[in-house]
């Protein structure tokens, strides 16, 4: 029943790595079961710094780039994310698995901080914010590709600002949390039924603004 | 009508979870979105400050656990030592012994005879530990008595 080491050394941080290949790294991780998962948050709990490291490593990447999609700002999307890490961790050994998993969880705490972050910069608009985090995905090269592709980026991260709330928030916890279905619906209190219904129009109303911006309407 | 929209919804997701593909429709134009969304979306984390951050956490965590369970240890020891004090307490309530008082046209009262019995000495009433100094404090007064005593009408 207890996670391996074996395991648990599978999750390499994910440091130095591109775009895709974390993704892929990451996707390949998720095979850890619903137990393992359970029993590597209780030994967390207990203060087992190994696996209080294996749940950063794995999550952190995940919950920043869900940050930095909300805020759109590097600085404060890696803020948002350890202080989401510092306060699982503070409570991570009061979790109990009642319904909701530990994912969905996780990403509760993250969208409140971003909630929080919001209010800090409504109260104090001083901020530096020109690091939209987004810049240097090609890893330095500036090639007419890499910026073709951040053009078309910031395009469609303007796009997804402009969808209604609740369809926004379930294709980021979706695509930059990759979270399932029912885990989103964990995380915004709402039926499995309703966040698919939810991510169908989002992804309806994207594909026609698109196609609006390509024909130059 | 609903129905159909509902399996739409559900096969869509489907596809989305295990990255299936379907070919023309409306769904494999969402399932292309879905590529463009998943694409501008995929930045790496700040890689190396990641597992810095990590070892920080796990320490800070590590850290916390020891605190919480340092204050627990810290509650147990309180609450043993009020609860050995109050038995303590109870068997030494007898009020101390202070000094006599000086007679009237006396040269004043003798120095008080030392206060209760050290540690275990009290008040009297809650059994709460005397002060280690209280000798000290009884030696003063009767010096305090015996300078008082002089100035006395009945000396004068």
């Amino acid at each position: 029943m207890g996670t391996s080491d074996k395991q648990l050394s599978t999750a390499l941080p994910l440091g130095g790595r591109n775009a895709a290949e974390a993704s892929s790294v990451e996707r390949s991780d998720k095979a850890l079961s619903a137990e393992e998962l359970e029993e590597t948050v209780r030994r967390a709990g207990r203060g087992d710094e190994e696996r209080v490291s294996w749940l950063f490593e794995r999550y952190h990447p995940q919950v920043y780039r869900y940050a930095l999609a909300r805020l759109g700002n590097a600085h404060d999307a890696e803020e948002v994310a350890a202080e989401a890490f510092t306060t699982v961790l503070r409570k991570v050994a009061s979790f109990r698995w009642r319904g909701a998993g530990f994912e969905a969880w996780l990403f509760k705490i993250a969208a409140n901080a971003v909630v929080d972050r919001h209010r800090r910069r409504a109260r104090d608009p001083v901020e530096l914010r020109e690091d939209s985090g987004f810049e240097n995905r090609a890893g330095g090269q500036e090639s007419d590709q890499a910026l073709l592709d951040a053009e078309r980026g910031s395009e469609l991260r303007a796009l997804l600002d402009r969808l209604p709330a609740d369809q926004r928030e379930v294709l980021l916890l979706r695509f930059a949390g990759e979270l399932s279905a029912d885990e989103v619906g964990q995380v915004m209190g709402r039926k499995p039924n309703a966040v698919r219904q939810l991510q169908f129009r989002a992804l309806e109303g994207l594909r026609r603004r698109m196609g609006e911006e390509q024909s130059g309407g | 009508m609903a129905e159909r929209d509902s399996r739409a919804y559900e096969e869509l997701d489907r596809l989305i979870d295990e990255g299936g593909t379907t070919h023309g429709g409306e769904l494999a134009g969402l399932l292309a979105t879905v590529g463009t969304v998943r694409e501008s979306l995929a930045v790496p984390a700040p890689p190396a400050e990641s597992s810095r951050i990590a070892a920080a956490l796990a320490a800070a965590h590590r850290q916390a656990l020891r605190l919480r369970l340092l204050a627990l240890s810290l509650v147990v020891i309180a609450a043993l030592v009020v609860v050995g004090t109050l038995g303590t307490g109870e068997q030494s309530s007898q009020p101390t012994q202070g000094g006599r008082e000086a007679a009237p046209g006396s040269p004043g009262g003798d120095p008080g005879e030392g206060g209760g019995g050290g540690a275990a000495g009290g008040s009297g009433r809650r059994g709460v530990p005397s002060s280690p100094s209280i000798d000290g404090y009884s030696a003063i007064r009767g010096e305090v008595l015996e300078v008082l005593g002089s100035d006395r009408p009945g000396e004068r």
